[in-house]
């Protein structure tokens, strides 16, 4: 069963182990990337560094469609991770099962990407990824650990067609 | 207070802020002197009361022990807490319990600040990427020194201006608190360090079970009186019987070595190499900033070996600085590996003379979430905090200066070595230092061992730093029956582990926000004094 569907570009990091592990008793971490995917070393830096009440896998964005159904199915609480809103749209669109809503974490900032909270920069692409992902239907919110305020895409995709 | 002391009291207060870099970044400042276990030992020195300083700086400590701050996601701030709430304390003679109270204020006006501090800094960021434009390389690599302004500001005047003008009016105000006041503010800070306690817990506790060692911990103190040193030696012997009886297999630590290629070339010195780890250890986050947090302390590190990397060559040293101007953040200790991979890496793309600059950044940016992870729950959320509390217990008998002196120790014993090795492999191995030093499940091990030991003593701090008791009584014929003492009959301190236990499971089992576990506090505090239920 994915728990939770997270974009969050470092993936694997402070928040996500101390904080979001915890919170969503998460027991399966299913990484979506391909630069990860790509580098067998990295792959296992990252195996390696998941601590030990969950297991990683990792997997680039083609591997991951085949395999998402038995983690929506298993029994299991799955944390769906990924660096970008594309991955997740590309998620979305081949997989109308998945749970629909997406929390977008921590991005950083790029050159020309735009600041949408203060801990989430996108570039116009990723907005539009957004845009298709919330006429989807899919309830897309901004928040970085529990204990701290949502944001709904609602409130800010206006401000930033005004802007 | 002499202005003299004020302004000490400001410029330490200053160093041991957490974005300082002056005592070797926060090593030595935030997650040393920033302790107020040890800023209570300092402030008590320029005030001339060590002992009254550890006691209240013991006391706010063991309030905030449990705060781990992961990726600038911050409740509260310790530094105006310490800096300011301890040396008003002291000259007010109030009450330990007084301080930890009205530390709480103070350390969420610290949060402002450091809010403040890394809104404003994107404003250096943006001077340090045209720097590099315009090809002004040392300049830009200068903004981690320059920047720091902001966080001067934010810190050194308040606390100076805290202390200087409250202490004039502070003592008068303490004195003027009505005896009501005074008693409820006496019971909610003797009661405060639970909420801390649980902070702990709810990081350590892995399965249910393990509150166990926690409860062996409180009886060791409660019932037997066991002093902290036998305590810690009784939770290595549980941590290795944990380590023994489950299911963790020792023999993978075995690793075979990862060959070290001796014969690659060299463009830089082991002090060059050196140059660079202490650049990075002292301003990793002296320019703090949303936008791109660490990178300006890379860029310094390389800047500060540019030379030797790309001789004579100004245009090959901009590209250099130019590619590293992007987001970079990590937990900057443990981290350090990263920072050596970077450095390697640029030295063998030098030589090579071959362009890897996607390859660089792609692994840089890559490798700082697993290492912040890492660094957020080992260092920072289990080391840091099971090390002041071993420091708590030894300081518990009065404010006994072995407690601080201990926790610099064995803090920057364990730390500097270790930071030096990590980068030093980084540099020297690449990615394959990454996966050398987490292979073999050595890390989940010393996770798995530090959280016995840190349950056992966390346990034992809990019962030498609060004891609740219930001013209840009862008179029956002749006879008055103190709830109290019976209920120690049963369980010495029977009152305190159930709060604390109570406190953890709003925590981790209901999921309540650290602000309504506060004002849950106030209440029972206010009930409580009313009513005599609790009493200190």
């Amino acid at each position: 069963m994915i728990t939770l569907i997270r974009v969050d570009d470092r993936l694997i990091h402070g928040q996500c182990i101390v904080r979001v592990l915890a919170d969503f008793k998460i027991e399966k971490i299913v990484i979506v990337d391909d630069f990860t995917a790509s580098n067998p070393v990295l792959k296992n830096v990252f195996l390696l560094a998941t601590p030990p009440q969950a297991k990683s896998v990792i997997f680039s964005v083609e591997e991951t469609k085949p395999n998402l159904l038995q983690f929506i199915e298993n029994n299991e609480n799955v944390l769906l991770l990924m660096r970008s809103p594309t991955v997740a749209l590309e998620l979305f669109k081949s997989h109308p099962q998945l749970k629909m809503e997406l929390n977008i974490g921590p991005i950083s900032y790029r050159p020309d990407t735009i600041k949408v909270t203060s801990y989430t920069y996108l570039s116009t692409e990723e907005i539009e990824a957004v845009n298709e992902i919330a006429e989807r239907r899919v309830r897309v919110y901004f928040n970085q650990t529990i204990d701290q305020k949502i944001i709904e895409w609602n409130e800010v995709k206006n401000l930033l067609r005004s802007g | 207070m002499t202005i003299w002391q004020a302004l000490l009291i400001a410029v330490f207060g200053y160093f041991s802020s957490i974005y300082s870099p002056w005592i070797i970044g926060l090593l030595g400042g935030w997650y040393t002197m920033g302790r107020p276990l040890v800023s209570g030992l300092i402030i008590g020195l320029i005030l001339g009361d060590v002992q009254q300083g550890i006691i209240i700086g013991a006391a706010i400590q063991a309030m905030y022990i449990g705060l781990v701050t992961p990726g600038g996601s911050m409740p509260a701030d310790v530094n105006f807490a310490a800096w300011i709430g301890i040396p008003l304390a002291i000259i007010s003679g109030a009450d330990s319990t007084y301080a930890v109270s009205l530390s709480i204020p103070l350390s969420f006006l610290g949060v402002i600040a450091v809010y403040s501090t890394a809104s404003f800094n994107s404003l250096f960021v943006h001077k340090m990427d045209r720097y590099i434009a315009d090809g002004k390389l040392e300049k830009a690599i200068n903004i981690p020194v320059v920047g720091q302004i902001t966080n001067f500001v934010c810190r050194f005047i308040p606390i100076f201006l805290a202390n200087y003008l409250g202490a004039q009016f502070v003592p008068t105000m303490v004195s003027l608190i009505p005896e009501w006041l005074g008693g409820i503010l006496t019971l909610l800070g003797s009661m405060l360090p639970l909420v801390g306690f649980a902070l702990l817990l709810q990081y350590v506790v892995k399965k249910k079970l393990d509150l166990i060692y926690y409860l062996i911990g409180f009886i060791l103190v409660a019932v037997f009186n066991v002093p902290i040193i036998p305590v810690v030696l009784i939770g290595l012997l549980f941590a290795y019987m944990d380590m023994k009886y489950s299911q963790t297999d020792l023999s993978s630590m075995k690793k075979t070595n990862i060959e070290k290629s001796e014969d690659k070339h060299k463009l830089l010195s082991q002090k060059d190499v050196r140059k660079a780890y202490w650049n990075w250890m002292f301003w990793n986050l002296s320019v703090q900033n949303f936008e791109r947090m660490e990178a300006p302390a890379i860029i310094r590190m390389l800047g500060k070996v540019k030379e030797k990397l790309y001789p004579g060559n100004k245009e090959a040293q901009k590209e250099l600085l130019t590619r590293h101007e992007a987001f970079f953040n990590t937990e900057p200790y443990i981290g350090s590996i990263i920072p050596g991979i970077v450095l390697g890496m640029e030295e063998q793309s030098a030589i090579k003379k071959e362009n890897s600059a996607d390859l660089i950044s792609g692994i840089k940016t890559a490798l700082m979430g697993p290492f912040a992870g890492i660094g957020d729950s080992l260092y920072v959320g289990t080391l840091i905090p099971i090390l002041l509390s071993i420091a708590l217990g030894l300081s518990s008998d009065s404010g006994n200066v072995m407690g601080p002196i201990f926790y610099v120790i064995s803090h920057l014993g364990i730390m500097l070595p270790l930071t030096w090795f990590l980068f030093k492999s980084g540099y020297s191995m690449g990615l394959d230092s990454a996966q050398l030093v987490l292979s073999g499940g050595i890390k989940d091990k010393i996770t798995q061992a530090l959280n016995v030991v840190g349950l056992v003593v966390v346990g034992a701090i809990t019962s030498m730093y609060v004891n609740v008791k219930t001013g209840l009584s009862f008179t029956q014929g002749d006879m008055v029956i103190d709830l109290n003492s019976t209920l120690n009959g049963l369980f010495p301190n029977l009152i305190t582990v159930l709060l604390g236990l109570g406190t953890y499971y709003l925590m981790a089992e209901k999921k309540m926000k650290i602000g309504w576990i506060f004002l849950i506090f106030i209440g029972l505090a206010v009930l409580g004094y009313f009513t005599k239920l609790l009493a200190v």
